[in-house]
């Protein structure tokens, strides 16, 4: 009797576990990315403010996506990307939303670095374009990731103006 | 007992697998979905968001040492009473966050807490719960004479209830409480910057706000089978038409620099012009669209 609640106990007791390890990996799909790049993505220095702009997506391989910001003119920006991809060369770029699409700044062109600063003369609308190469033999591929977009800003530093005097 | 632990077993199995199939079949999805991707490719881009500043980094922009706070721009606190549907309410809860931002950026603290816990009751009501809660409050209770804790505050829980509003899928909710949040930050800025003078450094500055406008805009015609954003959307209309006459000088392309630490600077591109006529058409729509959503 003592033998069959032992193994009545064993049997829960792995079934316990069992509702665990579902109840886990139920919720760890469920997970979107939430504050993502306020937990992944490099901080500039404390000169900066968090901008309230920045923003995380689910993305997956081969895909491409932009979102259109505003920068205001007399001010710097930082922005860093970060990402749960495993590969290392993800695209950003800076283009200027206007008819010439002047691209501003492109990581490609800069060991696909991950972050990057600018002072802005006028205001502008930029568009910051996110591209995840394609990776047909990645055992992840089509897997939605997390990419997240971390902007920082600051008032443009002005060197005070030469004065005689106190 | 063991026949129920078995098909307990059983269960979960069959559901484990059902989820499974389930991954199985997203998997197939997004093999078609990175097929239509890789058509897309082609077309260049798969999708576009738009995004706009917050009312702190609003009120950060056009803020100088010559701006005093005025009390008489805030929208009472005691208006609350007056919004009854969900709408109204979603739209004041905007307001409200513009008058906060504005109370905290120009650095009137007295003003703070009753507006935080008017913020906190209209987002309660309009079921926003992870944000400017009473905990915060009583964190805003003992930070009144830290200046610094209480702008963080502010943006914390602005940023908080964006994400929130994202996560949960509640974009629309977003769009009504960011249309509330822009008019009352222009009906303010409009009030600062008094008379047309085209040497106002404040007149300058609301006028980049175009561009903040343009993405709200844009973002609101997404959203617009929402009816209520749809509603919206056609009342802001005609201000989207007035921003639109605001001119756009050219003649300056826009010049990549860089400094010796890496720095980009950007330099030149449009800059944008305003005459007397059309900067009182805007400050007359946003006073008439400030009075209905008030």
């Amino acid at each position: 009797m003592l033998k069959k609640n032992n193994m009545h106990m064993k049997a829960l007791g792995k079934l316990g576990l069992l509702v665990i390890i579902f109840g886990w990996v139920v919720f760890a799909k469920a997970q979107d990315c939430y504050y993502f790049h306020e937990y992944q993505c490099k901080f500039p220095d404390n000169t900066y403010y968090l901008n309230g702009q920045s923003r995380s997506a689910l993305f997956t391989y081969g895909m491409t996506s932009q979102f259109k910001m505003v920068t205001f003119g007399g001010e710097d920006y930082h922005i860093s990307i970060c990402y749960q991809f495993k590969i290392k060369n993800v695209r950003f770029r800076l283009i200027e939303d206007n008819e010439d699409k002047t691209v501003l700044f492109d990581n490609a062109e800069n060991k696909y670095v991950t972050e990057v600063s600018f002072s802005n003369n006028v205001a502008r609308r930029i568009i910051i374009e996110i591209s995840v190469p394609d990776e047909p033999t990645a055992k992840d591929r089509g897997v939605p990731q997390c990419v997240g977009v971390l902007i920082h800003s600051r008032k443009t530093y002005q060197e005070p103006k030469n004065k005689l005097g106190f | 007992m063991r026949g129920r632990i078995v098909f307990l077993l059983g269960g979960l199995l069959i559901l484990a697998n059902g989820c499974n199939n389930t991954t199985g079949k997203q998997e197939a999805a997004q093999g078609g979905q990175n097929d239509t991707i890789a058509v897309q490719q082609e077309k260049k881009f798969q999708s576009v968001y738009y995004r706009f500043p917050t009312p702190n980094e609003v009120f950060s922009f056009i803020k100088s040492e010559k701006l005093a706070f005025d009390p008489s721009l805030i929208n009472p606190v005691s208006n609350v009473s007056k919004y009854l549907d969900s709408k109204s309410q979603t739209i004041a809860l905007g307001v409200y966050i513009a008058d906060l931002a504005y109370i905290t950026i120009f650095e009137s603290y007295n003003n703070s807490l009753a507006y935080y816990k008017t913020i906190h009751n209209l987002s309660e009501k309009v079921r926003i719960t992870s944000a400017y809660d009473l905990e915060v409050a009583k964190r805003i209770e003992r930070n009144l004479q830290n200046l610094d804790s209480l702008k963080n505050i502010s943006v914390e829980s602005y940023s908080s209830m964006v994400e929130f509003l994202i996560m949960n899928n509640r974009e629309t909710t977003l769009a009504l409480i960011a249309s509330g949040a822009y008019i009352e930050c222009f009906y303010i800025a409009f009030n600062l910057a008094g008379k047309y003078s085209p040497s106002n450094p404040l007149i300058v500055k609301i006028i980049d706000l175009k561009y903040a406008f343009d993405n709200l805009y844009s973002y609101l015609e997404i959203y617009s089978d929402n009816q209520q954003v749809k509603e919206v959307a056609q009342q802001l209309k005609p201000l989207k038409s007035l921003f639109d006459q605001i001119r756009e000088d050219k003649s300056s392309k826009t010049r990549v620099k860089q400094d010796k630490n890496g720095h980009l600077i950007f330099e030149g591109g449009t800059k944008l012009q305003i005459d007397e006529k059309v900067y009182n058409e805007i400050r007359n729509a946003v006073f008439s669209l400030r009075q209905k959503f008030i």
